[in-house]
């Protein structure tokens, strides 16, 4: 029997070293040892950095993700990434699950700023931007689980309410016109659409209409005004990628730019001053779809706007604090204000002086612009999102 | 790098393995202790120095202590061996349990140091003094070469976590068996690509639900859901470590050596003592044989001089595994166990087969609530976890992310079920009864192995690979 030609080890064996042989050259990994004995040479080794560069370089790296994708989604495997913040919904919907947060810090730091804000006779409006489910509740019936995002978010707006801070409750808004929540993302990806964002920034609008005195013309905003391009199954959003194209699918996109002329002074983070239209602010060359989607250019960041005059609008001037959410906003907005700065304060350290650019800026309102999941972001230390209610 | 890493799967072990088959076979043994040399190097770089220098002077003391005739002077040898063992091993790895409870007695402030473990120096230990102790005792006889005596003490394979093997199962093969080296070879790999898929696509994904709960407030836990955690923690580690083993057994034979057996279906035990014959043997066996034995064993006419033997063994076993209290609670209440076992004589005097199955399932049930002491950090949190299992408010018996992680995750728990029970063994034994059953088997076997390591490949190409359970000790 022990010399039987079918004997399983003998079958996996000769298997087993075809595939690595092939694997192993076609991975090029003849190269890591060269890398690996230098790193060592080094005197300060960092093995497991040529690990996780062989491991993005492997052969057929995307197969072998697809295989696992394919693996996950046939065993229905809804929180197995749930260590990257990423679970999947029966609907094939990516989301996030967030603890409870005392929301203290963010309310001093809110109040504080509107303290200083009134100080120098600015504007504040915050805007409370939904994400994929305005319901806690679903992912206590999905995963059994409880997310605390919307209570949190209710909890923080309620007491700058009542501190008489002026906001709006995107979410609000959306069970006024009749959207659901999931409309207005991408599945893969925890951002929203375009379309979102040019909603979002007349929402913003009206708000800049209501609480600050601004005339803007909300019909800007109307889908008759805009050049509508249609992507289908085009590309694959962040958490796309962690779980695999094979388990949900790719996303469809929309680009959308206004279908006037527009002429704008662009001003780049040095201060420069360049002539330009919208189109400037969209870079069409990401949507490529001959690209694979795990290694194209993540399609939500082909718009980028971050400080410009629109010459064809006269009055006000806004600093809209936001996150990533508002690379599809604040382009929008800016076509209903004269000048719009966009800030991201996580991209900043301590020594910028927030209070000290307002002044220099001479704006008239700040927009605080932020995702549900910013508050609370100030718990964890090692957060991207911890310096985003610093408005120091 | 660890054993289950792309770049020891696609880079390491291929070319060492080309490396070794090629040159003569005189020099494979010095080969092979320059790529466990080189292995070492890679996974531990700041002790690699450390490390060549313990192993070439537990050789030379080994070395002396065999040329000696003077008893003395081998005992002076032999203690002054194994403490430089223990020293180093203390220095690592007890050094800030020491001085937590210094600080913790006399109210002191000495700072907890930050000090890296060298790789696997627990193992490396043990079998250092597994080494020394034979050749006192006379037990194993060195050959002319000291190469094979480094070899023994870093080959690769076993390094990490083990098993602890001793200095005569090193031995090759092809030398001593009626075994070609392509069949050895290939029963090594067979049993490599088991244990990866065993630790990569079970255990690993167990983590994922043991994790979570042993993450969370407990005061929050259903009671479901604490039995849910302390079971997949059993069958996580078992498949673990187990998976580990099958790797080493599989590397000492592709590489033509031989390696003992680490593991013999440990759950299905009908008693605590058995248990601990069945599961990390090679640790068992090196307590009762360096520990239990030299200290008088079964063999004394006092009986409380056999309990406080026990007693020093499970504590040790205890503080081996690791530097905290759990972990001496953990040991101490496996000698409570076992010593009871021993003075009622039970299960061996059992005979009602009901009586026997019940006995069965506590002592499975003991087992899974050990796993929950030594899994838990701080002192007495395991025993507060395991008060939650046993009683809980009659609205928090079961919850709803219990529910949804056992249907998320129960194919898992099956087949880790599955590989805690002799299943494959019964079915091979089936099929080898006609010989169309058995081409059958093999066919299936390999080609739902091959798939299953391809699986088990893209889950550490996705990144999703732990460390192993036992390689922290």
């Amino acid at each position: 029997m022990k010399k039987n030609i079918y004997a399983n080890k003998t079958l996996v064996t000769i298997a087993l070293i075809v595939f690595i042989i092939v694997m192993g050259l076609k991975s090029g990994s003849l190269l890591v040892g060269e890398k690996v004995f230098s790193e060592i040479a080094s005197g300060n080794p960092k093995v497991h950095v040529i690990e996780k560069e062989f491991i993005e370089t492997v052969h057929n790296r995307i197969g072998f993700l697809e295989a696992n994708s394919f693996v996950r989604s046939t065993l229905g495997l809804q929180d197995y990434y749930k260590n990257k913040g990423v679970y999947v919904m029966s609907d094939g919907y990516i989301v996030g699950v967030y603890p409870e947060t005392s929301t203290d810090y963010e309310y001093e730091q809110t109040l504080d700023f509107k303290a200083f804000l009134d100080d120098i006779d600015v504007n504040l409006i915050y805007v409370n931007e939904p994400i994929k489910y305005v319901d806690d509740s679903c992912i206590t019936e999905e995963f059994g689980m409880q997310s605390y995002i919307n209570a949190n978010t209710d909890k923080y707006l309620e007491r700058i309410g009542e501190a008489g801070v002026t906001y709006i409750d995107l979410r609000d808004s959306l069970k006024d016109d009749g959207y659901l929540p999931k409309e207005l993302f991408y599945r893969t990806d925890h951002h929203w659409t375009v379309s979102s964002g040019k909603w979002a920034a007349s929402k913003m609008a009206g708000a800049l209409n209501d609480y600050c005195g601004y005339n803007i013309d909300l019909a800007k905003f109307d889908d008759a005004n805009y050049e509508i391009t249609e992507y289908k199954n085009c590309w694959l959003g962040e958490q796309g990628k962690v779980v695999g194209e094979s388990y949900v699918g790719l996303d469809d996109y929309t680009c959308i730019k206004p279908a006037y002329n527009t002429d704008y002074d662009i001003i780049d983070k040095n201060g420069g001053i360049r002539k330009g239209t919208f189109d400037d602010f969209v870079d069409e060359s990401v949507y490529n779809t001959e690209i694979d989607v795990y290694n194209c250019p993540r399609w939500h960041y082909s718009y980028d706007m971050h400080h410009c005059i629109n010459n064809d609008i006269a009055n006000g001037k806004v600093l809209l604090l936001g996150d990533s959410y508002d690379v599809v906003t604040a382009p929008f907005l800016s076509l209903a204000v004269n000048e719009v700065d966009y800030l991201v304060l996580r991209e900043y350290d301590k020594s910028f002086d927030l209070r000290q650019y307002i002044i220099d800026g001479g704006y008239d309102t700040v927009l605080v612009c932020y995702a549900q999941f910013m508050i609370g972001a100030h718990d964890d230390v090692d957060s991207a999102n911890y310096r985003m209610f610093d408005f120091k | 790098m660890t054993i289950t890493s792309l770049i020891f799967l696609l880079w390491f072990l291929p070319i060492t393995l080309a490396i070794y088959y090629l040159v003569d076979d005189k020099i494979k043994e010095i080969v092979l202790l320059g790529i466990s040399i080189a292995f070492y190097a890679i996974c531990s770089a700041d002790f690699i120095l450390q490390f060549i220098i313990a192993l070439l002077l537990i050789v030379a003391i080994g070395r002396a202590m065999n040329r000696e005739e003077n008893v003395i002077v081998r005992r002076i040898l032999l203690i002054a061996g194994i403490l430089l063992c223990i020293a180093v091993l203390g220095y690592y790895k007890y050094t800030n349990f020491g001085i937590s409870i210094i600080n913790g007695i006399i109210g002191s402030n000495f700072p907890i140091r930050d000090l890296a473990m060298p790789l696997g120096i627990s193992f490396f230990t043990f079998k250092a003094i597994s080494y020394l102790a034979d050749i006192y005792t006379g037990k194993i006889e060195l050959s002319e070469n000291p190469i094979k005596d480094l070899l023994y003490l870093s080959f690769f394979g076993h390094i990490q976590a083990g098993p602890i093997a001793r200095y005569n199962e090193m031995r090759c093969v092809w030398e001593e068996e009626a075994i070609t080296k392509f069949e050895c070879f290939s029963s090594g790999v067979f049993r490599f690509v088991l244990g990866f898929v065993k630790k990569v696509m079970v255990a690993d994904i167990l983590a994922k639900v043991v994790n979570e709960i042993f993450a969370t407030d407990f005061s929050g836990y259903s009671a479901l859901y604490a039995w849910l955690g302390a079971i997949c923690f059993s069958l996580q580690l078992f498949v673990d470590f187990s998976g580990y083993s099958d790797m080493a057994v599989g590397l000492s034979r592709m590489f033509g050596y031989a390696c003992m057996e680490n593991f013999d279906y440990p759950y299905m035990t009908e008693s605590v003592g058995g248990f601990w014959r069945r599961w990390h043997i090679s640790l068992s066996n090196w307590f009762r044989d360096y520990v239990y034995i030299p200290l008088g064993g079964s063999r004394t006419d006092k009986k409380w001089k056999i309990y406080f033997n026990l007693l020093a063994v499970w504590v040790l076993t205890g503080i081996w595994h690791g530097a905290a209290w759990n972990f001496i609670i953990w040991g101490l209440l496996y000698f409570v166990a076992i010593a009871f076992e021993r003075l009622t004589g039970i299960p061996k005097k059992i005979n009602s087969k009901p009586l026997k199955m019940v006995y069965r399932l506590l002592t499975l049930l003991f087992i899974n609530f050990e796993w929950v002491i030594f899994r838990y950090e701080g002192t007495f949190g395991g025993l507060q976890y395991i008060k939650r299992m046993l009683w809980c408010a009659p609205n928090k018996i079961a919850d709803s992310r219990s529910l949804f992680l056992i249907s998320e995750y129960w194919i898992f728990i099956l087949c880790a079920v599955i590989m805690s029970v002799p299943v494959v063994p019964f079915i091979k034994k089936k099929c080898e009864k006609n010989s169309i059953g058995f081409k059958l088997y093999n066919i299936v076997s390999a080609v739902l192995l091959m798939m299953l390591f391809v699986f088990a490949l893209s889950f550490v190409i996705s990144g999703q690979n732990n460390p192993f359970a036992y390689a922290n000790f």
